[in-house]
Order: structure tokens, then C-alpha cells, then sequence
């Protein structure tokens, strides 16, 4: 059947059969055959080639044979046109010699670097020279020397030895941000990549040269030495950093053995998403790793009235504390206010709203956050720095966050319920925050992080980081995206739906249930922009929202 | 190395004269796109400076509106661009193949000697430096060297006593070239010599006795014929790509597309550097209106209103030649608006490179001219359809352009009626070795090599025996003495044999040149020119010479030997463009007529046979 659709398709002038590996594939004319075989997940090994980029052609390691073909058989895939009833071999033996010989020049002059290397272990010189070559080097003629270790911009290190000269990161620099920093200079085996004298690459996508370089040539210098990257295991999710939303994985330690840096995350690394930010990310965005790594809240804490210190205590007596206090107010009629933020996810918001509304009656509530807009550039950056204000406005932001920071401080609110909003760390000299949170007698802190804000709580409900939960966000674009889980929970932290789900069946209300995919059904029968949509059909690319959300 | 080097001044602001800025301007506004004043102006800056500082960098990619780095990758990649005070008078002295065979070593050392300085050095007074070089297109003349733009050949040490008195006495050097070619009869052959029938006139280069000898007639007849028209009496007459590939002038014409609402560029190629070549110097110097009409022709055919030609950054003193001519054709209605009465214009533009042989790839000549480093292009797309800025582009040898009058005058059968039946009309050869009279000859196609050698080049030199010869240009597999007794040169005749026709640039080899020595000497000049972008031809130029560098000093051994031809086969049809194959095809083809001198080569490691100093291959 598949096959009969292929062969009516191929009538199309336009597009065109041919055979990869003896399975047959149909491309539209214009298209190379790297391009084709992916399409059938047929990985041809390359270096120079990046589909974000255009074709540099030099490396010379995608060969493949065409079989038939006038002239040379051996022609680069990254280069050679898709062409009716072609015949490509990537396996043949032929193709696997001449691979073996390409990779045996890039070694010529490549030092032995790779057990002091960082990118051992996702080095691609290193991958398929394990796969082909594997032969000893024969190299007992001295090698062309070059510089080693230099930091070419503040966040990027060049090593011009490991460099094998693919061009990939010049061409970053020249296509996509249009900055020029790095040029390949000289000529013959005395070319080496440089920056021009004073001017360093220090575009706000300067980091991405180091994912797309093949090798071990570039370096991040905040990623330098901190892990190999076999103890590091990525989860996909997306940027918290702005309301771009960029698709990204997080890398995080992962030793199977208990280990003090399990969790802990090291980098971000752009995930392909052509409707959100294409092949990369911006430097900024990779600054999220403080978000799960630094000031961490792992244990519950209750304030007594009575004493200063605070205490540790599980998470249930901490909720259990909470709940005594809310259920306190509002049996006494007085108001229970609250402040969530646009850093959270759809689903907390939605669950957030319920327990203000539905189970305890009150208005008095907002999903704004007091953090201002920032810069943004015309590439990725956005000026709104938090990732879901499109949610919020979607869900509705409730009262402006000046109005619930006026009922605290007129005394009007007993309780003051903060989930994830770190008021008094985005303004620490407001006044008005001050006066507020004096104002309230109990105040309840749900947050990833020992701060300004959760240090005054009386109880401390510590929750995850967003590479710990899943949920959705939905991007300044409208386009709805979702977080997946990668690590365990921190410390004593639990999800924040699950602590907000406690909450509210403490309450006396309820939830069906605190699974993200269960309660972002629960919110698509509300929201009418998302009706319909299932958690899966969100995929890993996102769906547009219906309609301007 | 530099010890004496001048300390640079501290960075201040930079600035030319008020005539280099005139010329800067000029420059600018010369090409479709500014990009291409790039190589211009850093020669507009060396000229004035002596180098280009990195402030002068600041400076150019300022005006032409580009990044900084994008102007140093270009100005480190041509050799010819420096970016330190040197000396004032640059000895170049050339050390491929025909000059290392011809005693450039001697040159060299005793340069250093006389004048006290290291390779790399600036004598105390400023005035002397010396630098090896690769190909100079002056093999006829070995050892040939230039100083500064200018050629001083066939050098003897008197020679280089009196430059040096000269220079210090007078603060110059007249230019001393050699006489490439013979115009005393004794040419054989032939009598009707399309390309260089004007050779022996007395001021051959003047426009008039151009114009006397019917020069420019056959520029009026292909203009009465229809574009069309003239590519078909090309196709008819069979000739060939006299640059190396030998491609059909008229088939390569008719790829063109004419309808795609772009402008069409011809590319006249005249980076003559393929070692052992010298025949488009000659040509350019002896006779340049002949190649100005054929590029009108070939203008006017395919349809192309400006044309480039670009010299070899060495070339100068050809580039001033031809310039005079070009203004003498516009002076005569030949060239600009209108030409010789018709409705069809024709601007010819002059480029000049700076130092990189694999600017004569076609398409790293139009990389360089649109102001970028001499990277050969992928293909497809073909310069036919996308070359120059993206247009459609021919890009044609100086002597094909310089064949095109005789045709277009004589008719297509003429042309026919000399060479072979596959191999019409005539060929210019250089000769370069051991000969008695190495030059620029004309012969037809399907000349005898043994009759070039012996007739027009008055045999080998007295004590010399015949050893091998290659006949196309370094990058052509050899041919041995006893395969050289019935060979013909014709595009065919040759590939019979296993080689090319390539350039034409035939070097002869006598019994004192060790064949490793000759090999070592081309991977050498190979790795210097490898542009670098593919891997295989990078690392593997590089690592072959490095090779055959340890061997030739007497530390290689069997395993040595064996690793050059193995790494020679691993870069062959692996590459963007065939320089690597350029190297690969003399390696294989040395090895497989010439074995036991490599193998002997490597037995000296083990001391078993006496290590050959490779400086005196040729005492
Ligand atoms: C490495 C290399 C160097 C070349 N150098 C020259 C050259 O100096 N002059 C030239 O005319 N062609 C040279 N060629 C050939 C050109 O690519 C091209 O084929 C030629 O200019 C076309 O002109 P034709 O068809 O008139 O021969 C070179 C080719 C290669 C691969
Ligand atoms: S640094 Fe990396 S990406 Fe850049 S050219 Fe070298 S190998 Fe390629
Ligand atoms: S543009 Fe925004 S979402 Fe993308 S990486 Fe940067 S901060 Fe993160
Ligand atoms: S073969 Fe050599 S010269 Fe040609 S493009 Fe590749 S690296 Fe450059
Ligand atoms: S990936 Fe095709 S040549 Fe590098």
C-alpha cells in the first residue's frame, strides 16, 4: 500500500524515486541524498553537514556509492541531487574503505587528545573511528602544531588542533547571526580557525558553535571538565528563560550508583523545532541549569509561632500545617489570597485557580509575577522573560499583583498562598512587599528554591525544578509544549501539582487527579482554545493553540 | 626566524594617501559587486604600506562593508599579501620541479650567504629579502627568480652579484627575463601557426602591427554572424580547452543559458601556474590583442557584455602590458560601447590574484574574483549555469581565446586541417629541463615528442641522456624515455599512454634527477597549494610530502615508501577538485616506472645504501 502511494507520488514531476540501501524512498527533486536517506532514518556519517546549514562539502566523510553511475561512483551525499531510479549504497564495501581513509587524514594531524578531550564520548571523529577505522595510527611523521586552549569569546574555548576544519561553526556565525567572528585562516594543512585580533564571539548564540562542532575542538567554558558526558542523561523539555519556548534537552548527572550529583543539571542543548527556534537556542537560555541547581529548598519547613528557629519536618505535617492554617480563615470567613506566576505550568495554574476559587471562594489572586521584561534581539529572545504568560492570559491572570499585595497589607488576608512566584527576589527594596507580607499572619510558600521569599514562609512546601515535572506552557506564539521528567525529585520536593492536589483535597475539594496528562484534559474541557487536545497530541514539537490565545 | 624583523608602530589610526584612496574608490566601483574590490585593495594598501597591518584590515573591510575575519582569511590565504615590513626588494626565488632541477638550491644558499640572511630575514638596511616560492611560470628559464614583480632568469652568480651591486649602488634593478621564445625559422612543423604567427614581428604587442598583420577582422566577420552562429563554427572546428581539461570550446559555450534574465560573464583564465607551464606568459607578453579579439569573440557569442581576465598575482608586469593593449583596443572602437561598428558592447576587466595556483580552477577563480579565498565551489550547480555572482559563467585558457581569430578568420575546416582528425589544429608546448633551447613552441597536435625535443628544442643538453618526461603540466603521470620514442602530442595519443595533454608544459628529465627527489619536490609545491578545505587533500598533500621530506633526508624506511603510494591512492577522486589527484597521479605513475629508486630510498634508514644529498641533485 505505502509502496502504491510512493509510485503515484513519484508521477509528480516534481518528485522523484530512488533506492537507499535497497529501500525505496520518494524525495522531491532538489533534495540531496543525505536529505532522503534520513527520511528513512538511514544515518550517513558527516561532519560538515548540518541541515541548518548550508553545504560546505569539505569533509568528505559522507560518501556513498551510486550504483551505476557515470564517472565516479563515489560522490558526497550531502551534495549529490536525489535523481529518478538512483541507486545509493551506504554500506558497501567500497563506501566503508573510503570512509576509513577519510577518517585516517582527519587523524593525520589530530592529537591524541581524547582522555583529557570533554567531548569524549560524543565525539563523532571518535564514533566512527570505532566503527571503521580502528586500525593503529601509523603516524611516526611529526604533526602540523597548533594552538591549544583559547578562549575565543567569553562562554566558547578553541582548541585548533582538535579542529578538523569542517567550517560548520563559521558557518553559524555567517548564516544564522550574521556576526562573522570566526574565519578559517592559511591555507593546505596549515588552515586554522581563528577570530580576528579583539574580536571575540560573544553573541548571545555563541554557544551553539559548541553543539555543532563535531568534535572536541570547541568547548563551553562554563560545561569544561564538569562531567564526561557518559554520566549524563538528557531529558527533553523546553526553555524556561523566555516566552520564545525553545525546545531544548537538559542534561543532567545520572550515576546509577547513589550519588551527591545525581540531578544535578549541566547544560541545555537545542532540540530541532522549525516552528519555534529551528536548530538553536540562545546563551542566556543555557543559564538555566541555576534554576535546578542552586538554592535548592529540599526539606519541608514549619515556623512555629512560638520560636524563631524553623524546623524541619516531612512533607505531610507540612501540609497538614498549611492546611490547618487556610482551613482556620476561612472557616472564620476571612480571605485567603494568593500569587502564582507565569513561570509555572498551565496545569498548576489551572489546579491553582481551583483551590482559590472553587474551594475557598477567593478572587483575591493573581498569575502575574512582578519580573520585569527584559531584552530581547531579532532572532530568539524574547523581552517577556517567563515562559507561559500566554497560559496565564489563557487562563485568566486574576487580580493584578499590586491589588492582592494592597489586601495583604490592609489586613484583610490571613493567609497568602505563593506558588512559585519569588516576589521578594525579583524586587527585594519594594516596599510594598514588605508592608504586604508583614500584613498576612500566615504565609505559604510552594517553591523550588531557598530565597528572599520562601526564607519568610511559615511553611516551606518545597517543590521540583522544571526538568523534575511535566505540564505544558504555551509560547508567546501560541504553541502549546510540553516539559517532560527527567530526574528524580530533589531532596524531599514533591510535583507542584501533587502538593497543590494535597491541598486542595485538605480542603475538602477535589482532584481527579495530579497527573499532568490527566489534568491538562481536565483543563482543555475548560479552556475552549484548547479543546480537544489531548496531552499526547502535543508531541515533542508542540501544537498551535485555536485562535489567538 | 624573524629576528630582524621591524617592530610595528603602535596601532594608530590608519590611513592612505590621498592617491591610494582615489584608486581605493575606483576600485570599488569597479565590479557588479563590491565584494570583489577586496583583492584590489589590499594590493592598493600593499603598495603604499609595503603590508597590510591589521588596522589596514579595520580599514578595507570597513569599505567594503564585511567582516574583519572575512578579510583576514583572504589576505593569509594569498601568499603574495604580507603582513610585516619586509625587505625592499624581494628575491622570490622559485624551487619547483624544473628550477630545483635547473639549481634553484645554489640560488638560494647563495643569496643567504652573500647577503647574510636567513629565509624569513630583512637584511639590516631594509633593502633585501629572500623567499623560496613554488611555481613562477619561468621553468623555461631555470633558475629563475623574481624580485620583487619583475623577472630575473637563467641566473647565474655573476647575475646575482650585479643585481645586488645594482640595488645598493642605484636603489634598483633593471628586469632581466629570458627569451622563451625562439622567432629564428627554426620552428618545425607546420608553416601556418594560428596562435603565435605574429611571434616574430618586431613589437608584436602594439596594436598596429596587429591590426597589419589582419588583426581584428575576424572580430568584424563573427559579429556579421548570428551569436549562434559563431558557436557553431567553434563547435565545427573542434577546438579544445587549451587550460588543462581539453573540454570542447563550443560545446561549453552552448551550456550557457541565455534566457534567465542574468548577466553572462566570460572568465578568462591566466593563472598560469601549473609547474612546468609558461606558454600564456609568452603569449600575453609577445602578443595580447590576439587574446584580447578572442575574448570579443567569445564575448559576443555567448552573449557576455563584461568579461574578466585574472593574472596570477605574479604576473605584473603581463598585466601592464595587456592593460596598454586593452586601452589601445577601446582607443580603436574594438572595445566599449558599440565594438568594431556593431550594436554589441564589451568591457574587459583586469584582475590580479596574489599567490595561489588553485586560483586556476575555474571555480576558485570566481570565489577569488567575487573577493574570497581561492575555494574551489561544489558542483553541481556548474559555473555554466550559476559562476560568477551567481551568474551564468564561462571561464576559458588565455591561448583558447588566443586560437579563436585564426578560426573565426580562416573557417572551422582551416583549423580542421591542422592537428589530428580528434585533435584539431595546434598546441602551444612549453619545455622546460635539461634542453638546449627550453620554450614556447607551436606545433600541431599529433606532433612527435622526440621531434619536439630534438627539432624544436635543439636536443638535450651536452652529458645529459633522456630520462622521462611529463608531458602535460607537473600534475600529468610520467612518461618514461623508452615510452617517450613513439609518443605523440595529441590529447589522445596521450591518454593511450596513460597521461594527459594537461597544459602543455612539458618537463624533461635527464639521468641527474633522482625521482624521488622530483616527487618530493612536487608534494611539496602541492601541500603549499592545497586551498585546505577537503580532508583528504589537506592532511593527505601534507602528510605525503612530510613522508617523502623524512625519506628523502635519508630516515625513511620500507614502511615509509610503501605509506606514500598507499596515502597517494587514498586522496585519488575523493575531493572536491582534482589537485589532490594532481599529486596522487604523479605519485602512482613515479612508483610504478621508477620503483627501485624508491625502494632504494628506503633502505637508508638501515644505512645500507649512502643517503643522496637532495640539495645537489643536479650539481
Ligand atoms: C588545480 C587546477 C589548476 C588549474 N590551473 C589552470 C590555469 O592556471 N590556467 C587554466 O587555464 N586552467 C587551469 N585549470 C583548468 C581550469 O579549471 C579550467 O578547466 C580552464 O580554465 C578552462 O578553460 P579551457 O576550457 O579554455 O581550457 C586548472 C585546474 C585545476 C584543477
Ligand atoms: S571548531 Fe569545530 S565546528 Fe568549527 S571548524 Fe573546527 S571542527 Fe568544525
Ligand atoms: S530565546 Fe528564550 S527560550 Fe530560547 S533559549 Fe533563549 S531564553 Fe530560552
Ligand atoms: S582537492 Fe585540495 S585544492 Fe581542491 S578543493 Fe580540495 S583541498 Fe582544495
Ligand atoms: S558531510 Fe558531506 S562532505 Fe562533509
Amino acid at each position: 500500500m505505502a509502496e502504491l502511494k510512493d509510485k503515484e507520488t513519484a508521477q509528480d514531476p516534481k518528485m522523484v524515486t530512488l533506492t537507499i540501501d535497497g529501500q525505496e524512498v520518494t524525495a522531491p527533486l532538489g533534495m540531496t541524498v543525505i536529505e532522503a536517506a534520513s527520511k528513512l532514518d538511514v544515518d550517513i556519517p558527516h561532519y560538515c553537514y548540518h541541515p541548518g546549514l548550508s553545504v560546505a562539502g569539505n569533509c568528505r566523510i559522507c560518501i556513498v556509492e551510486l550504483v551505476g553511475a557515470r564517472g565516479n561512483p563515489l560522490q558526497i551525499a550531502c551534495n549529490t541531487p536525489v535523481a529518478q531510479d538512483m541507486v545509493v549504497l551506504t554500506q558497501s564495501d567500497l563506501v566503508k574503505k573510503r570512509r576509513a581513509d577519510v577518517l585516517e587524514f582527519l587523524l593525520v594531524n589530530h592529537p591524541l587528545d581524547c582522555p583529557i578531550c570533554d567531548q569524549a564520548g560524543e565525539c563523532k571523529l571518535q564514533t566512527y573511528y570505532m566503527e571503521h577505522d580502528q586500525q593503529k595510527s601509523r603516524l611516526d611523521v611529526s604533526k602540523v602544531e597548533k594552538r591549544k586552549v583559547i578562549p575565543v569569546g567569553p562562554r566558547v574555548m578553541l582548541d585548533q588542533e582538535r579542529c578538523i576544519l569542517c567550517t560548520r561553526c563559521v558557518r553559524f556565525l555567517d548564516e544564522v547571526t550574521g556576526t562573522s567572528e570566526l574565519c578559517v585562516i592559511h591555507r593546505g594543512d596549515h588552515s586554522e580557525l581563528t577570530t580576528f585580533p579583539g574580536h571575540d564571539v560573544e553573541n548571545n548564540y555563541s554557544e551553539n558553535i559548541v553543539d555543532i562542532c563535531p568534535v572536541g575542538a570547541l568547548t563551553s567554558r562554563n560545561f569544561r571538565f564538569q562531567a564526561r558526558a557518559w554520566f549524563l542523561r538528557g531529558v527533553d523539555t523546553v526553555c524556561p528563560k523566555c516566552a520564545t519556548g525553545c525546545n531544548v534537552r537538559v542534561d543532567y548527572y545520572h550515576h546509577e550508583v547513589v550519588n551527591f550529583n545525581n540531578g544535578k543539571a549541566y547544560r541545555l542543548v537545542p532540540r530541532e523545532n522549525h516552528d519555534v527556534n529551528g536548530f538553536w537556542m540562545c546563551d542566556e537560555g543555557r543559564l538555566a541549569p541555576t534554576d535546578v541547581n542552586d538554592d535548592r529548598a529540599h526539606t519541608p519547613v514549619i515556623r512555629e509561632t512560638s520560636e524563631a528557629e524553623p524546623g524541619q519536618a516531612t512533607m505531610k505535617e507540612a501540609l497538614n500545617a498549611a492546611i490547618q492554617w487556610i482551613k482556620g480563615a476561612k472557616d472564620s470567613g476571612e480571605t485567603v489570597a494568593g500569587l502564582a506566576s507565569p513561570d509555572c505550568t498551565l496545569e498548576e495554574m489551572f489546579l491553582f485557580r481551583r483551590l482559590m476559587k472553587d474551594v475557598l471562594g477567593s478572587d483575591l489572586f493573581s498569575l502575574e509575577s512582578m519580573r520585569e521584561s527584559g531584552k530581547s534581539d531579532e532572532f530568539l529572545m524574547h523581552a517577556e522573560k517567563h515562559p507561559n504568560g500566554k497560559g496565564a492570559a489563557l487562563l485568566g491572570k486574576g487580580k493584578k499583583v499590586s491589588e492582592v499585595l494592597d489586601g495583604c497589607k490592609s489586613g484583610k488576608v490571613k493567609v497568602l498562598v505563593i506558588l512559585q512566584n519569588h516576589l521578594k527576589d525579583e524586587k527585594p527594596d519594594d516596599p510594598a512587599i514588605d508592608q504586604a507580607l508583614q500584613g498576612v499572619q500566615k504565609l505559604i510558600v510552594i517553591s523550588t528554591k531557598y530565597n528572599r521569599t520562601s526564607l519568610l514562609s511559615d511553611v516551606l512546601l518545597p517543590s521540583v525544578s522544571f526538568i523534575e515535572k511535566g505540564g505544558t506552557l504555551i509560547n508567546a506564539k501560541g504553541r502549546v509544549q510540553r516539559l517532560h521528567p527527567g530526574p528524580a525529585p530533589y531532596g524531599r520536593a514533591r510535583p507542584d501539582l501533587e502538593i497543590l492536589g494535597a491541598l486542595i483535597e485538605g480542603l475538602g475539594g477535589k482532584v481527579e487527579s495530579t497527573e499532568p496528562a490527566k489534568v491538562f484534559v481536565e483543563l482543555t474541557k475548560e479552556v475552549t482554545a484548547l479543546s480537544g487536545l489531548t496531552y499526547e497530541d502535543l508531541g515533542s514539537v508542540g501544537v498551535m493553540t485555536g485562535g489567538d490565545a | 626566524m624573524s629576528s630582524q624583523q621591524t617592530k610595528s608602530a603602535p596601532l594608530t589610526k590608519f590611513q592612505l594617501s590621498k592617491e591610494s584612496e582615489k584608486k581605493v574608490e575606483v576600485a570599488l566601483s569597479r565590479f557588479p559587486d563590491r565584494r570583489s574590490a577586496l583583492l584590489p585593495l589590499l594590493w592598493i594598501v600593499q603598495g603604499e604600506k609595503g603590508f597590510v597591518s591589521d588596522e589596514a584590515v579595520l580599514y578595507v573591510a570597513d569599505k567594503i562593508g564585511i567582516a574583519p575575519p572575512h578579510v583576514l582569511e583572504v589576505l593569509t590565504f594569498y601568499t603574495m599579501f604580507k603582513r610585516r615590513q619586509g625587505g625592499k626588494f624581494l628575491f622570490q626565488v622559485c624551487r619547483t620541479l624544473s628550477c630545483e632541477m635547473g639549481g634553484s638550491g645554489w640560488v638560494i644558499d647563495y643569496l643567504k650567504e652573500k647577503l647574510g640572511i636567513d629565509v624569513g630575514e630583512v637584511t639590516k638596511d631594509g633593502l633585501f629579502e629572500i623567499l623560496p616560492v613554488v611555481g613562477l611560470a619561468g621553468c623555461g628559464a631555470a633558475p629563475m627568480m623574481q624580485i620583487n614583480d619583475d623577472y630575473h632568469e637563467n641566473l647565474t652568480r655573476e647575475k646575482l652579484d650585479g643585481f645586488i651591486d645594482e640595488i645598493r649602488t642605484k636603489g634598483e634593478v633593471a628586469p632581466a627575463p629570458a627569451k622563451l621564445y625562439f622567432g629564428d625559422g627554426q620552428q618545425g612543423g607546420e608553416k601556418e601557426r594560428p596562435v603565435t604567427a605574429n611571434f616574430d614581428l618586431k613589437d608584436s604587442h602594439k596594436i598596429e602591427v596587429y591590426e597589419k598583420s589582419g588583426g581584428y577582422q575576424a572580430l568584424k566577420k563573427a559579429l556579421d554572424l548570428p551569436a549562434d552562429g559563431v558557436i557553431e563554427e567553434v563547435k565545427a572546428s573542434g577546438l579544445r580547452g587549451r587550460g588543462g581539461a581539453g573540454f570542447p570550446t563550443g560545446v561549453k559555450w552552448s551550456f550557457v543559458p541565455k534566457n534567465l534574465g542574468k548577466p553572462i560573464y566570460l572568465c578568462v583564465n591566466a593563472d598560469e601556474s601549473e609547474p612546468g607551464t609558461f606558454k600564456d606568459r609568452v603569449l600575453l607578453e609577445l602578443d595580447p590583442h590576439r587574446v584580447i579579439e578572442g575574448i570579443a569573440i567569445a564575448s559576443y557569442a555567448i552573449g557576455c557584455t563584461t568579461a574578466f581576465i585574472y593574472f596570477r598575482g605574479e604576473f605584473g608586469p603581463q598585466i601592464k602590458i595587456f592593460e596598454k593593449a586593452i586601452e589601445e583596443a577601446k582607443a580603436r572602437g574594438y572595445l566599449g560601447k558599440g565594438i568594431a561598428g556593431s550594436k554589441v558592447d564589451l568591457e574587459i576587466i583586469t584582475f590580479r590574484g596574489a599567490g595561489a595556483y588553485i586560483c586556476g580552477e575555474e571555480t576558485a577563480l570566481i570565489e577569488s574574483l567575487e573577493g574570497k579565498k581561492g575555494f574551489p565551489r561544489l558542483k553541481p550547480p556548474f559555473p555554466a549555469v550559476v559562476g560568477l555572482y551567481a551568474c551564468p559563467t564561462i571561464v576559458n585558457n588565455v591561448e583558447t581565446m588566443a586560437a579563436l581569430p585564426f578560426i573565426l578568420k580562416k573557417g572551422a575546416g582551416a583549423y580542421q586541417g591542422l592537428g589530428t582528425e580528434k585533435s584539431p589544429g595546434t598546441k602551444l608546448f612549453s619545455v622546460s629541463g635539461p634542453v638546449k633551447r627550453p620554450g614556447v613552441f607551436e606545433v600541431p597536435l599529433g606532433y612527435p615528442l622526440m621531434d619536439m625535443i630534438e627539432k624544436e628544442c635543439g636536443g638535450l643538453l651536452p652529458g645529459s641522456e633522456l630520462k622521462a618526461v611529463i608531458p602535460g603540466g607537473s600534475s600529468v603521470p610520467i612518461l618514461t624515455a623508452e615510452e617517450c620514442q613513439d609518443a605523440c602530442l595529441d590529447y589522445e595519443s596521450l591518454n593511450e599512454k596513460g597521461t594527459f595533454l594537461g597544459s602543455g608544459g612539458a618537463i624533461i628529465i635527464d639521468q641527474n634527477t633522482n625521482m624521488v627527489d622530483a616527487l618530493r619536490n612536487l608534494a611539496q609545491f602541492y601541500s603549499h597549494e592545497s586551498c585546505g578545505q577537503c580532508s583528504p587533500c589537506r592532511e593527505g598533500t601534507g602528510w605525503i610530502n612530510r613522508i617523502l621530506t623524512k625519506i628523502v633526508s635519508g630516515d625513511g624506511d620500507q614502511e615509509d615508501v610503501d605509506l606514500v603510494l598507499r596515502t597517494a591512492k587514498n586522496m585519488r577522486g575523493a575531493t572536491i577538485c582534482p589537485l589532490a589527484d594532481g599529486l596522487a597521479m604523479p605519485v602512482e605513475s613515479y612508483y610504478k616506472k621508477f620503483l627501485p629508486e624508491f625502494e632504494a630510498a628506503g633502505r637508508n634508514a638501515s644505512g645500507v645504501e649512502a643517503g643522496k644529498d637532495p640539495g645537489e641533485a643536479n650539481p
